[in-house]
């Protein structure tokens, strides 16, 4: 009796050094972890924790922007009311405009069909999704050529996605899953009891690592920012003279960005298989629970008229909006907004470059959120898309012709009368010029209010004549 | 490592435990399913681990995996104790003789067929045979005790095969001979707790020595030999006294750990190290430093030279002079092959010389004064045993001792110059050491030969019987170091 509590005594001596053992393992380990979190992309990290946190980003441009959105999903402690997915071209939205609760837009440069699904996703598998989500539907999304896509959307989420949530069979193989802590008194000691790594924790403790500021935090006044910066509610803030350019260089801009149409090259119909896929897409947020608003940003004037003189060479940039609205029509969903920045009646200042939209402009394309669900309820989310579409209006048209023909002042467009041209209803405009002896001469422009085709009279050939850049 | 040795104490403590409450008359039984097991666990753990391989294969994969390793020791135990059971049977003498030398080839089976059971048997496939070493001499030095009548033929298979395969020495010793051992398996003797627990401390002074002094020395001794001739004399000369240390350390550790676990089964097992750098001779030294193995090759050659000599010259020093020749080339064989042929020759020859020449030495050295002093005579024969083993050892037997001394010779004689304390302390910092973990190896290695020091000074034998006679305030702080050494500065 005496030799086994002699002997339980002496078992009991030696259990503080197996419990320092455990307990310096476990302590180690325990900071590892966390840095092994902070310490993973931490620059990425950081920017994120920044706009949570109500900062701005300054050199967004120069960023991994992918990146960021995915830590701001990893970060966030609260789902948004309302998120808005797509690409440049959303990120004027602002959370003013949304009218939509707490707000972030989640949108990226170039950002194609699988940066949209990623994101919607990400937000599900942290559990994260909103209530309102609004896409901004590019005319790219249902290009099916390679050059559609983003370089560095994830394929590996998107296959995930495809996979685990939508059923296709995409021969994704999922990670081994994380190890378990062990669980019972038994199982931590065995874990946690090892002399090696117990010598190396003891001596050599790890520390927490510390966070040295990475995140570019953008200070001052934000609006005369001379960089890109990227707002807390998401949204892209160009740089002030970007902003500023003034119509002229716009409309410049505008000119090299209509002859290389983003990702239009080749593109002839929306790919069915994408547009099965948008579908499967748009079905699957609905039965989340969200609420699904789609919105198209207009181009640039010169851009669309551009791509409206060679729509040969662009039938599948035409035949997107009427696909998307049908979608949105069939589905109950309100879509505002058009590619076509004619019907929205949008002019040469309300854009800051051939594809991107102004930030003060985009309340004219998108009413907010709060209308557009009240739309729904009321079955007039038709109401706001936009009537005659395809009509110029004059001075559109006669904007046009002072930009084709630099015609400024003390010169003036006069308008003539309408007139038929090649089985198009135009508008006729007049000016006088002096030709190259001397003498003051009518010359005459007309644009067609639906094709948006420019004419000029031809006095030698005695007719009009098509007036096309190249 | 460290977890490995811990896992053994559990699993020794766990034996003894359960051994001590079963009837004496079963225990063997216990011994058996304890060896049975701790070999299979330990031949599983080599080259595939017991999950692998039964996740690949399943449950009768395993057994396929372990089949052939295992039934060719059974093979040898069965058929080292049919002969054991019959050679004390037969009268003719020739027939004996036959036996005894079937017995002994059946014996060194295992050690003949090794290379061939891999290419038959591949490592990849197949577990690989362990301890064939230590089992092999065993089963050969039965065989000869009973052929001798030294020891009484084991009847019991089962018994016997405790005997052969124990647990606590089949792997790295000591080599038990048959008539010390087998009565101790056959009438138990009564376990107490002070030879349990005298036990159970040799045992973890064997690991105290293993990690934290053989261990930490290697460190020194693996970053010297990485290239030698870097280094000059004087670190060199530290070197080979830290690399005898780091031996005698590691042979030591191993022998008090077999011997501590079986004092805790309640067994007496043989002491195969017993301080062989204290030895006054290279004769002395021979019989100190593994001397169970060496002892079974010399018993083999005194049959056959005992055999041949009238009964009145068979105990002479010349006879056992050549036995012990022949006991340490057998031993250079076993260690290493043909690749030790040389050292064991030489260093036979030397022993042999040795034992034969006592007498006379010990004459001559009355006669020179100062070699009559004690201490000096005490430090020079020390020294001289420690320079031949180490010089032969490193010139003859290079494999096992590292580096040979070839190009060091030089060495040896430049760069005194560079002595001083703090470039040998700058060498322990380069070869990985750090400050601490060198104060707690100095601080081991001094608790050590005072400790062992003071057990031989005060003659109970072993430390674990002075420990078992210290009062509590001495016994626990030493507990005390030896647990926080071992867990803070043991190489794991």
């Amino acid at each position: 009796m005496l030799i086994g509590v002699s002997l339980i005594v002496k078992v009991a001596l030696v259990l503080p050094v197996v419990a320092l053992i455990i307990c310096t393992n476990m302590q180690a380990e325990k900071v590892r972890e966390e840095n092994a979190f902070l310490l993973q992309d931490p620059l990425e990290r950081q920017a994120a924790q920044a706009l949570l946190s109500g900062q701005a980003l300054e050199g967004y441009n120069l960023l991994n922007e992918r990146l960021i959105v995915q830590k701001v999903v990893e970060c966030m402690q609260t789902p948004f009311n309302t998120v808005a997915l797509g690409s440049s071209r959303i990120l004027q939205l602002t959370a003013e405009a949304a009218h939509g609760g707490s707000f972030f837009n989640f949108g990226m440069s170039g950002a194609d069909y699988r940066d949209i699904m990623n994101m919607f996703y990400l937000l599900k598998k942290a559990d994260k999704l909103p209530q309102n989500l609004i896409i901004g539907l590019d005319p790219w999304l249902l290009n099916p050529s390679e050059d559609a896509l983003h370089n560095f959307s994830s394929a590996e989420i998107f296959s995930e996605f495809l996979e685990l949530e939508l059923d296709y069979d995409t021969h994704y193989e999922p990670p081994p899953p994380p190890e378990e802590p062990p669980q019972g008194l038994w199982n931590i000691a065995g874990r946690y009891f090892n002399l090696a790594r117990f010598q190396e924790n003891f001596f050599n403790p790890p520390q927490v690592s510390s966070d040295e500021n990475l995140a570019p935090i953008a200070t001052g006044d934000l609006f005369q920012n001379s960089t890109e910066l990227k707002l807390p509610d998401g949204t892209a803030l160009y740089p002030v003279a970007f902003r500023n350019a003034g119509e002229e260089k716009v409309a410049q801009s505008a000119e090299l960005e209509a002859t290389t149409f983003l990702r239009m090259e080749e593109y002839y119909a929306p790919s069915e298989e994408l547009c099965n896929l948008f579908e499967q897409f748009c079905m699957y947020v609905k039965n989340q629970g969200v609420n699904l608003i789609f919105v198209l940003m207009p181009y640039h004037p010169i851009v669309y008229q551009y791509v409206a003189e060679n729509r040969r060479e662009f039938t599948g940039f035409f035949l997107t909006e009427p696909w998307f609205r049908q979608f949105a029509k069939q589905n109950n969903i309100p879509l505002y907004g058009s590619y076509d920045p004619f019907a929205l009646k949008m002019g040469f200042n309300d854009f800051y470059d051939g594809l991107h939209i102004s930030r003060q402009s985009v309340p004219r394309v998108f009413p907010g959120v709060q209308m557009a669900l009240n739309a729904v309820e009321n079955g007039t989310q038709n109401s706001w898309w936009p009537q005659n579409v395809n009509e110029i209006s004059v001075d559109m048209a006669m904007k046009f012709l002072e930009y084709r023909y630099s015609i400024e002042a003390p010169d003036v467009l006069r308008r003539l009368d309408d007139m038929d041209i090649s089985g198009g209803n135009c508008y006729v405009f007049g000016r006088y010029a002096s030709d190259e002896e001397g003498a003051t001469r009518l010359a005459r422009y007309a644009v067609d209010k639906n094709i948006y085709e420019m004419y000029r009279y031809d006095d030698i050939v005695g007719d009009w004549v098509v007036d096309r850049r190249r | 490592m460290l977890q490995v040795y811990g896992l053994t104490v559990l699993f020794a403590v766990f034996a003894a435990l359960v051994n001590g409450v079963l009837p004496r008359k079963v225990r063997y039984i216990w011994l058996l399913v304890c060896s049975v097991a701790f070999y299979l666990w330990c031949l599983c753990g080599m080259p595939l681990a017991v999950p692998v391989v039964f996740n690949q294969r399943g449950f009768l994969g395993l057994l396929w995996y372990l089949a052939p390793a295992f039934l060719l020791l059974c093979i040898v135990a069965a058929l080292c104790w049919a002969c054991g059971f019959f050679v004390c049977r037969v009268q003719k003498l020739w027939l004996r003789v036959l036996i005894l030398c079937s017995g002994l080839v059946f014996a060194i089976l295992p050690l003949v067929l090794r290379t061939v059971f891999t290419v038959v048997f591949p490592p990849s496939e197949f577990a690989q045979p362990l301890g064939v070493e230590f089992y092999s001499l065993i089963a050969a030095g039965y065989i000869m005790d009973v052929y001798t009548r030294r020891a009484n033929v084991e009847e019991n298979p089962a018994r016997f095969t405790a005997f052969l395969a124990l647990f606590c020495s089949v792997l790295t010793g000591p080599v038990n001979r048959a008539a010390k051992l087998i009565p101790q398996i056959k009438n138990p003797p009564k376990l107490t707790y002070n030879k349990f627990s005298g036990g159970f401390f040799r045992m973890c002074w064997g690991i105290f020595k293993k990690i934290l002094i053989a261990d930490n020395l290697a460190v020194f001794t693996a970053f010297i030999m990485e290239n030698p001739t870097q280094h000059t004399a004087p670190v060199l000369v530290v070197f080979l006294a830290l690399f005898a240390l780091q031996l005698t350390c590691t042979l030591s550790a191993a022998c008090d750990i077999a011997v501590g676990t079986g004092d805790m089964l309640g067994l007496t097992l043989a002491e195969n190290f017993r301080s062989p750098f204290t030895a006054r001779s290279i004769g002395r030294f021979a019989k100190r430093w593994m001397s169970g193995p060496a002892r079974v090759f010399k018993d083999t050659a005194a049959i056959p030279v005992k055999a041949i000599l009238p009964k009145k010259k068979r105990h002479t020093r010349a006879v056992m002079a050549v036995t012990w020749f022949f006991g340490v080339l057998g031993l250079s064989l076993w260690l290493g092959g043909t690749a030790y042929l040389v050292w064991g020759l030489v260093f036979g020859a030397l022993v042999c010389a040795s034992i034969f020449f006592e007498k006379k030495r010990n004459e001559i050295a009355i006669k020179v004064p100062v070699y009559r002093l004690k201490a000096v005579r005490a430090v020079l024969c020390r020294l001289w045993v420690f320079f031949v083993f180490t010089a032969l050892g490193l010139l003859l037997a290079p494999a096992y001792f590292g580096q040979p001394l070839a190009g060091w010779a030089f060495r040896l004689t430049t760069g005194w110059n560079t002595l001083s304390a703090n470039f040998i302390y700058e060498r322990f910092l380069r070869s990985g050491l750090t400050e601490l973990r060198l104060i707690a190896l100095f601080a081991a290695v001094v608790m050590w030969l005072v400790l062992e020091g003071f057990a031989a000074v005060k003659q109970h034998g072993t430390i674990a019987n002075w420990m078992r006679r210290r009062k509590i305030f001495i016994r626990w702080p030493i507990y005390a170091a030896m647990l926080l050494g071992c867990v803070f500065f043991g190489v794991v």
